[in-house]
Parts: C-alpha cells; structure tokens; sequence
C-alpha cells in the first residue's frame, strides 16, 4: 500500500499545478484524487487523454460485467463473484426528488426512523461471518484500510480484479454486504459529502468551476467507497470544519447502506451515516445554492453538486 | 456501546449494533470543530468505612478531601494544550498519508 500511496504522490508532485487555464486540455475527475487530509471527495483535474482513457475502461468493465450476467448456467453468486463492478442489490425502491432549491436541508426524526427501520431489517439478515470480518476490517475504527482500498481502487478504474487477491476478496466481501443491506431500502437516499475542490479553486471561482466541469448531464464515477450522511449538516464537518465555501455533493441515489443511529427522544440522532458502493455511476443535474439547517435552528447556505444516480 | 467502538464481527448481530465509528466521520467529513468540553474525571466510588481504618482507607479518605476541595463534584481535567490538537484526526493517519503535498 505504501508503494501505491507513494507512487502517487510523487506522480502528483511531478505534474503540473492541477488547475484551469493550462495549455493541455483538463477535465475534473471527481473521484480521482486520494486523500492528502480527510475530507470526502477530492477532484483532480487530469489530462483529456487520460480521463478518457479512464472512462473508456470503465465503459469496457461494464460490457464484461453485462457479457457475465447474459452467461446462461451461472448462478447468482457465481455471476457477482465474476463481475468487475457491484451489482444494484436494490429492489422497490420508491423514487424521491431533491428538495428544492429554497428548502433548508436537515433530517428529521421521522426520515431517521424510516432509515433504522430498513437498518434493523438488515440486522435480522443471516450474513456470513466472512463478510462481516471483511466489512468490520474496512469500515472499522481505523479508517487507514479504508484509504487503502479505496486508493487501490481508484489506481484501477475500479477493476477488482487488478488487485491482489487478498484485497480483492475482501473488496468483494464488501460488496456482498452493502448488496444484501441495500436490498432493504425503501426509498431514494438523499445524501451529502464533501468535496474538497484541486488547488487553484477557491471561494471566488468555486461555482464557476462546478459549473464548467459538472455541467448539467455530465456522466461522475465513484471509483471507491463513499462515505456519505443523510444529514448535509453532518456531511458539512457540522458547520465548523473546513473552509465555508467548500461544496458538498447532494446524491439522490437508491443504493447504499445506512449505518447511522436511530433518532432520539428529543430529535434526530447527528450520526446519519451512509455508506455508497464502490462502482457508483450518477450524473450531474445542477449547482446550487441551498440552505443548510443545525441542529440549533440557525440557517447558513453552502454549494452544492447535484448528483443523481444513472441508468443504463 | 460508543460511536468509537464497532462491535464483534464474529456477533451475528454485527450488523444490527454496527454505526458509524467516529473515526471514519472524522475521516471523511471532518472532525467537529471548536474546543472540546472540559473532561470530568469523576472520584472513584470508595466503599464506605465498615470500622476497620487500616492504612489504605485513611491514604483514600485524604485523597478524597483533597479533590473534592478542588472542584467540589470531582477533577476537572481540561487537558491542557493537547486535547485541541487530538481532536483533529487520528495522528496515524497522517503517518501513512505522508507531509501535505501543498495541494491545499
């Protein structure tokens, strides 16, 4: 891993400053980047070439992943171990439009509940201890296998299968128990993470920015786990972390697992974690301006990408 | 069980008990900001005397008188200049992250 890391960060320091207005044609990957400080999404802006070597590859998983599931004689288990990329373990999910763009953000106890009921659900399911193991490794106290896994993911495009054995089993694991959680979803998730935007961005030229990278329809791939909160407040390092200028992602998205706490007696609880699947495919649908409510009733606006999740 | 703690993954039930371990907020939103509340130590519940005062019970009813004539309820510990520096994020984070490239 450290290999990985530092390859990276010396290929960094040898590029040129990531920011617009070069001679060579640039264009944001929103996953791309690793984590140099701990903030949710960190955007690189990569040459034309290969950002669309990138996404070239991604489309060519897909068609491998779709030749895997059109194979007759292969049952469900075999065909998800075979594929590149998680498959949507949603079923019914009730579809959910974003707020509007003057409605304040903030989750309320009764959208908790519903979310800890689908979380209770799950928690009745018979998973293999393989996967719990493999799940409690990566999403556990120590966010450094996080980091690992994700940044080899992101060195890959994705492709499991270009990670060792031990990673990919592991990474495969975790798929199978986001899959298992997320078919108890009900509904749309609306969720929120930072984005942490490349040097040269600052809060002049940040919705600029947005707007000419993330324009309306443009095609954004998570390349790794996303760990996101139903709560814009939470999400937002509770209003007090940060630079305020910093956008956040608003996802509406049927995947994904909540894993936050039920709400309390006196309101919603501020732990409203929600954890999407590796592999995530979304289009852009809007920069805005929204208002942000704490749990102390005070409203502050932020910038937000809009996200929602595309289909085939 | 604490937002820190992620239960057993040999426990059936792992999933049901299972949230958010503050680490991975911290990691991935940012930890909180401001400085954290005073940190109460609270005196250490001594049996009461049943008549026999040998030696140790008399070192732990000074040492009580002592504490409660500095906070009344018990030790406040502020924890000086570290705790602000704590809160940030896991030191060993930074350790396998490496120096800040200077993107930010």
């Amino acid at each position: 891993m450290g290999g990985t890391l530092s390859n990276t960060v010396a290929a960094r320091a040898r590029a040129p400053p990531a920011c617009d207005g070069g001679t060579v044609p640039r264009r944001a990957d929103l996953d791309r980047g690793g984590a140099p400080v701990p903030i949710g999404k960190n955007p690189e802006m990569l040459d034309e070439a290969v950002k669309g070597s990138r996404d070239n590859t991604r489309g060519g998983l897909r068609e491998l992943d779709q030749m895997v599931e059109n194979r007759g004689g292969l049952s469900r288990h075999v065909k998800d171990e075979n594929r590149a990329l998680p498959r949507d373990g949603t079923g019914n999910v009730r579809s959910r439009q974003l707020p509007a763009d003057g409605e304040p953000r903030r989750i309320t106890a009764y959208r908790q509940r519903i979310l800890n009921t689908q979380k209770t659900a799950f928690g009745r399911q018979k998973v293999p201890v393989r996967v719990r193991r493999a799940f409690a490794a990566v999403f556990g106290s120590d966010p450094r296998e996080l980091v690992r896994v994700n940044d080899l993911l992101a060195d890959n495009v994705g492709d499991v299968e270009a990670l060792d054995e031990d990673t990919a089993r592991k990474v495969r694991r975790v798929d199978r128990a986001l899959r298992m959680g997320e078919a108890h979803n009900a509904a749309d998730n609306i969720v929120y993470t930072p984005i942490r935007p490349p040097h040269g961005v600052n809060s002049g030229n940040v919705t600029g920015w947005l707007n000419r990278n993330f324009g309306d329809g443009t095609e954004v791939n998570f390349d790794r786990y996303t760990v996101t909160s139903h709560s814009a407040y939470e999400a937002d390092g509770s209003g007090a972390a940060g630079a305020s200028w910093r956008p956040l992602c608003e996802i509406v998205t049927r995947r994904g697992v909540y894993v936050g706490n039920a709400p309390t007696s006196k309101g919603p609880h501020p732990n409203a974690g929600h954890y999407l699947p590796r592999g995530m495919r979304l289009r852009c649908v809007g920069v805005k301006t929204i208002p942000i409510t704490a749990p102390d009733g005070t409203t502050y606006e932020r910038t937000v990408l809009q996200l929602e999740d595309l289909n085939d | 069980m604490t937002d820190n703690q992620v239960p057993d993954p040999d426990d059936p039930d792992f999933f049901a008990k299972y949230t958010m371990p503050q680490a991975i907020r911290d990691f991935a939103f940012g930890p909180s900001g401001g400085t954290p509340p005073p940190r109460v130590v609270r005196a250490v519940r001594r049996p009461k005397p049943s008549g026999n005062t040998d030696d140790r019970t008399r070192q732990i009813s000074q040492d009580s008188r002592r504490s409660n004539s500095t906070s009344g309820l018990g030790l406040i510990d502020h924890g000086g200049a570290s705790l602000p520096r704590d809160r940030r994020r896991p030191s060993s984070t930074t350790d396998l992250l490496g120096p800040n490239t200077g993107e930010e």
